[in-house]
């Protein structure tokens, strides 16, 4: 979705503008500020942790691709465009990959975020996972047992990083 | 305006007649300011070289631009006399090479989506010419500037255009690689029967290729010389012809500098 989005924002200017002011806006809500909306809107189980880290996602993804279309090099756009490329094909032959890059870098952060609003959504009511752990560590009390699931949230960014 | 006596030489002769392109008081500016050329009005010939020559900034880039319809005049019109589906090739300072695309598929995407099962032959074929058949799998990052270029005009040329517009296309080349592809294109011109139309701030360059030289002056651009070369080709730069030329188009940019 944030692609398809992100693509079509790209590519069409008029939508670029009705659309982005509205999902700047979005961005900048804390993420908990979703928590209880989201609960309220979808319960407590599956849908509404989904949603959350779909949000997390989104707005990287969304972001990176809007600005690796806006940003083509023009005089590839020209080429383009003298040689008979319009709309979907000029798209599709040269919009997208000159701008795949940076929306495999959107990717990369979606990933991560995607990341930590798992840990967060399973705040909510989840009955295991890292986050339903750092809840039991903070009211159990203990310290020892929250840094071993921080530890364990960075291995797996780490591991994530290294094939890189 | 100064005409410089003479018939026009070789095939620009017969173009002379009927001219392929009627450029009609063009006048360009940018977000309503000053105008980058203003009141353009000269004829290409089918089969001449048109070269014009100006200093930085008095709109030969421009102009271009409206020919290729990358920008639209502010007004005049251009006319096509052999009907406005006339195909043209371009040729810009850079490359502008795709990346991701090989140079086989660099050259065929100057079809555009015109491809047909022919494609790939024409595009062999004029690789053969520009002398680039074996880097056909390399990407425009192995390239040297002058093979990218090369690469460049295959793709202009590919579709069989009857005029090819090239803006200063070699300015980033060094001398020796810069003669070289001049040459080749007076090659391919010989063989495929372009019309070419050459934009350059280099004297030398345009006295060496042009049936025409266009001199435009000031901002915004105005047409102020044209001067029609009859030297026999391949032109020599020793030649006395050639250096007498080349004071005479120095002389009307030094003028142009002066009234400017």
């Amino acid at each position: 979705m944030a692609l398809t989005l992100g693509v079509i924002s790209g590519i069409i200017p008029i939508i670029y503008r009705l659309l982005n002011p509205t999902i700047q806006a979005i961005r900048s809500v804390p993420s908990y500020a979703w928590v209880p909306l989201f609960i309220l809107w979808f319960g407590i189980f599956e849908a509404s942790k989904i949603l959350l880290i779909g949000v997390g996602a989104f707005f990287p993804l969304y972001l990176a691709t809007v600005t690796g279309i806006r940003n083509v090099d023009r005089k590839l756009v020209e080429v383009a465009w003298v040689n008979d490329f319009r709309g979907w094909s000029l798209a599709s032959r040269v919009l997208l990959p000159a701008s795949l890059p940076g929306i495999f870098v959107g990717l990369r952060q979606g990933l991560g975020l995607a990341w930590m609003f798992v840990v967060a959504a399973e705040f909510m009511g989840a009955t295991h996972g890292l986050g339903f752990l750092l809840v039991d560590g903070q009211t159990n009390p203990g310290a020892s047992l929250v840094w071993p699931r921080i530890d364990r949230r960075s291995g797996l960014r780490t591991s994530e990083h290294l094939n890189r | 305006m100064d005409v410089w006596p003479g018939f026009p030489s070789g095939r620009a002769l017969a173009g002379f007649l009927s001219p392929m392109i009627r450029i009609d008081r063009i006048t360009k500016a940018y977000g309503g300011v000053q105008p980058a050329i203003t009141e353009f009005e000269f004829n290409i010939e089918p089969g001449s070289v048109t070269v014009m020559v100006g200093t930085t900034g008095s709109g030969k880039s421009t102009l271009i631009r409206v020919l290729a319809g990358l920008e639209a005049p502010t007004s005049g019109r251009i006319r096509w006399d052999n009907g406005s589906n006339n195909p043209f090739g371009i040729v810009f300072q850079e490359p502008r090479l795709m990346p991701w695309l090989n140079v086989r598929q660099n050259v065929k995407f100057g079809f555009g989506l015109k491809r047909t099962k022919e494609s790939g032959r024409l595009a062999d074929e004029i690789l053969e010419q520009v002398g680039l058949r074996a880097f056909s799998r390399y990407y425009p990052r192995q390239l040297s500037g002058g093979m990218a270029q090369r690469v460049a005009i295959a793709r202009a040329l590919v579709k069989k255009p009857s005029l090819l517009l090239l803006d200063e296309p070699f300015s980033a080349l060094d001398a020796s690689t810069r003669t070289r592809l001049q040459q080749h294109l007076m090659q391919l011109w010989t063989d495929r029967s372009l019309t070419l139309f050459f934009v350059t701030h280099d004297i030398d360059e345009a006295v060496l290729l042009a049936d025409r030289i266009v001199v435009i002056k000031g901002r915004p651009g105005r047409i102020s010389h044209q001067f029609r070369v009859d030297l026999l080709r391949p032109r020599a730069r020793q030649d006395k012809g050639f250096q007498a030329l080349k004071e005479r188009v120095l002389e009307a940019l030094a003028d142009q500098k002066s009234r400017s």
